[in-house]
């Protein structure tokens, strides 16, 4: 009845949702810029509009073997275009050559001024005759009017020549642009319709002899769009087989795959709809973005489907990823760029109604239970952790960013050939400069063109400006003056031809203005109030009048593109600490840390490995980190919690979300491979990382951190020692040296500092326990050479066993002990040493076997038994012959006593620790008291001592700078007891000596 | 006689335009470029007589013609001073197009800006041409007149203005 509730509540909010969503009178906003750019910056600029002007035209090409037929194709072509919706842009000059009649010695070319400012009357004169009996010269004007053709001088003096090629290679070239008659207004499908139509007309007119060409930025928009449309579908196609594939593989059961259907659907749906609401319009970009939704979507329903059971620690974990990846999409909406604003809002919705239908309408369906697990290949998985690490260490080299928004899209090769040859067959220069102009009045609009252009003329620079089509009403009365100076100088040279009435018509004229009203010059005004000076060539320029504006739509927009890449890549160390104080409120700092490593590593390694594949990277990389940090967050917040079917979940989801971005990293638009690509490999690396560092590596710790609150010594998996970290290090040492090994052993301290956790709550308990004998405080920085000094040991170790420890480095304290010492060993009857955790009591070994001549003289070491081992292994696989018999610690009984009383009987000597209990040996302990704390030590190790009967010294080799010091104290006729409380004040002497050395990285003082 | 001289002018001035009035035929490229020849390279004289709007004397020049085919055309104006007009090179290219089209008889171009009007035949043509009302020569070109035979012996060019210029070649 519950569940009949729920759905029925669900079926309305659908209806709901479905109903504001389509009634509401936003739009769908598809101009890229818009989206792009804030909008302080679109109000403030007209960047976009300009933008807009000069992308809404599509450039047409003729191409025919003969011209006759190419004027045909043109012909047939232009009959075609529907005019309700494009328009040949043949700027209409009927308007303004009518003005110019009115008065037309208002008009001067600049040529025509210099002379006549230069009183040249008499060229002035030659020149217009010359071109009065031009053959086929036409005059715009009568003679009586303007005898010197001045008007014809400046409209010819303001006709760009054009470089125009009609004849190529053997084939006829023609040319024409349209646009759309209102490029804003008009809703993508219908303009894709009508470019549809276009490329129809290109085909059907197209054969063997004549060809059309199609350019220009709608041309581009149009095939990018559809090609898009195209590759989505078939991901979509792909990807929803590989999530039945998956679904059947482990569930053998397709049911689940509506509620899975039914949670993405109810997420896009209220994402959209509060999207549109929120923002008036809905922009196209953001649905590129919306895959997280279904990525996340896909993610949640396979945990819930996978999970053992849906109790509050589901809930739990699903609360904190969906919290998770709210967060770094809320950061967003404060970076005031709509296109990311509208993501946030779009994302955070989408995600909270996956949330509700995972919690509220799953339960209603029946439980559909996984039939299998999957199980993880480690081996793989370092292997391709290890080739994403090359990968990225070559992308490293490769990376760097690249704002032009040209680098976020590559045309095919057919536009990119339609292109070139638009280019070469109209000789049309490409601008690369405007200014705007602003001001109430065209003429008042004009006048400051004049002031700038002349700036340009001085600068030579080349510009079209509406100034130098129609001059303002202060030019004109000049020009009229000039006029006036030339006919009264000059005129009389017409009395041939004109009359004396006309030349004296002439003469008198009175100056009357024309105004340029009632007219719009498309190319060169953006409103009513705005004028454009359309400026060829890159030279800066610094203009200072008030209300005009330089725009350089390339670099202004490069600019844009890069500030808000640099605030979106100051925002992600933000959001990353956001997020890492977030995880520790709900875990703890340590699990936060370790939750967050893989995102940051996968993060990393996409960035990297996209680097190598596309060389450059933009704004949308950027964008696309802090989706890839949504995805895999989700992952490590399911793993670490550690439930049964976890990895499973985990595994499905991340194939199904990397998979359908691989397929689009292979769609044909750069700027969504490119994402796509990025998001591919950072799910795929962090996967990997997250699987090795949670679930192989940290999470046993973890757990095992909640359950026992102290260890003993053989419960702490040694971080810093273990067996192929050994080979590797004596690899790497054979290679380059023993300071690759101290390298080697920083690297691991920190390592060890940051993630061992238990080692370093160790390490600080020591220190607390020493700090009044030692006057050590217990920081951070102790804390840390405390172990960087143990991992500097186990180099030494390792220089020990492979001979190449220098014995000069080793000095005995007391000359004294030394002399006592080797004349015991001396009389070949076996000594005894009790040595302990403090130094390096190695070095020691090794030195006394070197000094003994006795060819079958060997060392006897107690070891436990992980220990003995890997030390076993390490040296047989060094084929180090060692002359060494290795007892476990854990196995002493009545035999090892019989059998290490014979080695000492032939003069062997015998090494154990006093100061470590083995383990299950709890029983056969001693309580004693060191540094005035109970500690409890192995009665074994003092019981042999005196069972032996051979001389016994209490031995420690701890290093000061770079030599070890033998510290040595010959034991004699002591009871047990007193044997064990001199060796707990030997303790406390070596100790003191370097509080750092104390190796005792467990609960040694519980 | 001065009513004569009347008559005699009234009669031109009704028959003329019925009897050289090419502008009552129109016509299309298709039929036109069957009637007349195909124009090749020539060099000729011309003489030029250019009657202005409001001037009552006409301009007259004359000089050297040459037409190069596929190339253009030059006039070498010898009288009365001399010049030279190369229409070959770009500034002039659309009066260009417009004589290597004709001469090409490739109407088709020119059709899309004018109208055609022709009478006569093959060895005495007289072709018409009016610009069409979205033509850029529309505004200032009313009607371009070509006599020809074998070759085009006149061109009278009639502007917007009032302006009428008149080309002859001869041999």
């Amino acid at each position: 009845m519950v569940y009949k509730i729920r759905i029925f509540i669900l079926l309305i909010i659908i209806i709901l949702l479905c109903f504001l969503g389509f009634t509401h009178k936003g739009y769908i906003e598809t101009n890229l810029l818009k989206t792009l750019l804030p909008q302080k910056v679109i109000n403030s600029t007209d960047i976009v509009s300009i933008a807009n002007k000069s992308s809404s035209v599509i450039k047409v090409i003729f191409e025919n073997d003969n011209q006759e037929d190419l004027d045909k194709l043109k012909h047939d072509f232009i009959k075609q275009i529907d005019t309700d919706y494009f328009e040949i842009t043949t700027p209409d000059v009927s308007k303004i050559l009518n003005k110019y009649l009115l008065q037309p010695t208002n008009f001067l070319s600049k040529e025509t001024k210099i002379l006549l400012k230069g009183k040249k009357y008499d060229e002035i004169y030659a020149k217009s005759i010359e071109k009065l009996y031009n053959p086929t010269g036409i005059q715009l004007t009568t003679l009586d009017k303007d005898p010197y053709l001045l008007l014809d001088d400046f409209i010819l003096s303001n006709r760009k020549i054009s470089d125009k090629i009609d004849y190529l290679d053997g084939k006829y070239y023609d040319y024409m642009s349209i646009k759309f008659k209102k490029n804003e207004a008009l809703s993508p499908d219908i303009s894709n319709k009508k470019i549809r139509e276009l490329i129809n007309f290109q085909r059907y007119l197209s054969d063997n002899h004549s060809k059309i060409y199609l350019a220009g930025a709608p041309i581009h928009s149009y095939y990018t769009s559809t090609r898009s449309v195209t590759d989505i579908n078939i991901i979509c196609i792909l990807s929803t087989l590989i999530i039945i594939f998956l679904t059947l593989k482990y569930f053998r059961d397709l049911k689940l795959l509506l509620p899975m259907a039914l949670s993405i659907i109810f997420g896009m749906l209220l994402g959209f709809v509060t999207t549109k609401l929120w923002f008036e319009n809905f922009q196209v970009i953001t649905m590129v973005f919306s895959t997280t939704l279904i990525g996340i979507g896909i993610d949640y329903s396979y945990h819930y489907f996978f999970a053992d059971k849906v109790d509050s620690k589901f809930i739990k974990n699903l609360s904190f990823s969906f919290i998770t990846t709210v967060v770094p999409f809320a950061l967003l909406y404060f970076t005031g760029i709509e296109l990311l604003e509208q993501v946030a809002v779009f994302t955070i919705f989408g995600l909270l109604g996956i949330y509700l239908i995972v919690l509220f309408i799953y339960p209603c369906f029946n439980a559909v239970k996984p039939v299998k697990n999957y199980e993880p290949q480690t081996n793989i998985y370092k292997i391709c952790l290890f080739i994403i690490f090359i990968l990225s260490m070559a992308g490293f080299a490769r990376l760097h960013f690249n704002d032009n928004l040209t680098a976020l899209y590559t045309p095919t090769r057919d536009l990119l050939k339609a292109e070139n040859l638009y280019n070469k067959i109209s000789g049309e220069e490409a601008y690369s400069q405007i200014i705007t102009v602003k001001a109430d009045n065209i003429n008042k609009i004009i006048e400051t063109e004049e002031k700038i252009t002349k700036e340009l003329d001085a600068n030579n620079i080349e510009y079209i400006s509406l100034s130098k089509i129609f001059p303002s009403v202060k030019t004109q009365y000049e020009n009229y003056n000039l006029v006036k100076n030339l006919y009264h100088n000059n005129l009389n040279n017409y009395s041939d031809i004109l009359s004396a009435n006309q030349i004296r018509k002439l003469k008198t004229a009175k100056f009357v203005p024309i105004k340029f009203d009632n007219m719009y010059l498309n190319d060169l005004m953006l409103n009513e109030k705005t004028s454009l000076i359309v400026v060829f060539g890159n030279k800066k320029l610094n203009l200072n009048e008030k209300n005009v504006g330089v725009i350089n739509l390339q670099s202004d927009i490069r600019y844009y593109m890069t500030h808000y890449r640099h605030i979106l890549m100051g925002l992600f160390p933000v959001v990353l600490i956001l997020l890492y104080m977030l995880l520790a409120c709900l875990y703890n700092y340590r699990k936060a840390f370790i939750t967050i490593l893989p995102s940051i590593g996968g993060i990393v390694a996409a960035i990297l490995m996209t680097a190598l594949i596309y060389g450059e990277l933009n704004l949308f990389s950027v964008i696309t980190i802090f989706l890839v940090l949504g995805f895999t967050i989700d992952y490590s917040i399911f793993r670490i919690n550690s439930e049964e079917n976890t990895e499973s979940a985990v595994f499905v989801s991340c194939v199904t979300t990397s998979f359908s971005f691989l397929m689009l990293a292979l769609c044909g638009f750069k700027l969504l491979s490119s994402m796509a690509l990025i998001l591919f490999f950072g799910i795929t690396t962090s996967y990997i990382i997250g699987y090795l560092l949670i679930k192989k590596y940290f999470n046993p710790l973890l757990m095992e951190n909640q359950n026992h609150e102290y260890a003993k010594w053989f419960q702490v998996e040694e971080q810093s020692a273990g067996k192929k970290r050994l080979y590797l290090s004596w690899f790497l040492f054979k290679i380059f040296g023993k300071n690759i090994l101290y390298v080697i052993a920083f690297f691991m301290s920190v390592f060890t500092f940051i993630f061992a956790s238990k080692i370093r709550k160790y390490s600080e308990k020591y220190l607390k326990t020493v700090e009044e004998y030692t006057g050590l405080k217990s920081n951070l920085l102790n804390k840390f050479k405390h172990i960087l000094s143990y991992a500097n040991s186990l180099v030494d170790k390792m220089l020990v066993y492979s001979g190449n420890f220098n014995e000069s480095d080793i000095i005995f304290d007391n000359d004294a002990d030394k002399k006592t010492l080797f004349e015991d060993i001396e009389k070949k009857c076996g000594v005894f040493f009790i040595c302990n955790h403090i130094g390096n009591i190695e070095i020691l070994q090794t030195l006394l076997l070197n000094q003994q001549k006795t060819p079958n003289f060997k060392v006897n070491i107690f070891m436990s038994n992980r220990q003995s081992q890997i030390f076993n292994d390490f040296l047989k696989t060094l084929k180090i012959n060692f002359p060494v018999n290795i007892f476990q610690v854990e196995e002493i009984d009545l035999n090892t006593g019989i059998e290490l009383k014979e080695n000492l009987n032939k003069g062997d000597m015998v090494f154990i620790a006093g100061d470590r209990l083995a383990q299950n040996n709890d029983a056969r302990s001693v309580t004693v008291k060191f540094l005035s704390r109970d500690i409890k030590l192995p009665q074994g190790a003092f019981k042999l001592a005196k069972l032996m009967e051979v001389p016994t010294y209490f031995i420690s080799a701890i290093k000061i700078g770079n030599k070890y010091h033998v510290i040595l104290e010959k034991q004699q006729n002591l009871s047990e007891k007193e044997l064990v409380k001199s060796y707990v004040k030997f303790m406390e002497r070596t100790i003191k000596i370097n509080p750092f050395q104390f190796f005792h990285f467990y609960d040694f003082f519980n | 006689m001065k009513k004569f001289s009347f008559i005699i002018l009234l009669f031109f001035i009704i028959s003329c335009p019925v009897l050289a009035d090419v502008y009552k035929f129109p016509s299309n490229f298709e039929s036109i470029s069957k009637q007349i020849p195909k124009i090749h390279s020539i060099k000729c004289k011309f003489k030029q007589e250019k009657h202005l709007q409001n001037i009552s004397k006409p301009l007259i020049s004359s000089g050297d013609f040459e037409f190069v085919e596929n190339k253009g055309v030059y006039f070498h104006t010898l009288y009365p001073f001399e010049s030279t007009v190369d229409y070959t090179n770009k500034n002039y290219k659309q009066i260009n197009d417009i004589i290597n089209a004709i001469s090409a008889k490739k109407y088709s171009r020119l059709e899309r800006e004018f109208y055609f009007f022709y009478e006569g035949n093959i060895n005495k043509w007289t072709l018409g041409m009016k610009p069409k009302k979205n033509s850029n020569a529309y505004n200032y070109i009313s009607s371009i007149t070509l006599n020809g035979a074998d070759y085009i012996n006149k061109i009278i060019i009639k502007q917007t203005n009032g302006n009428m210029t008149t080309l002859w070649f001869t041999k």
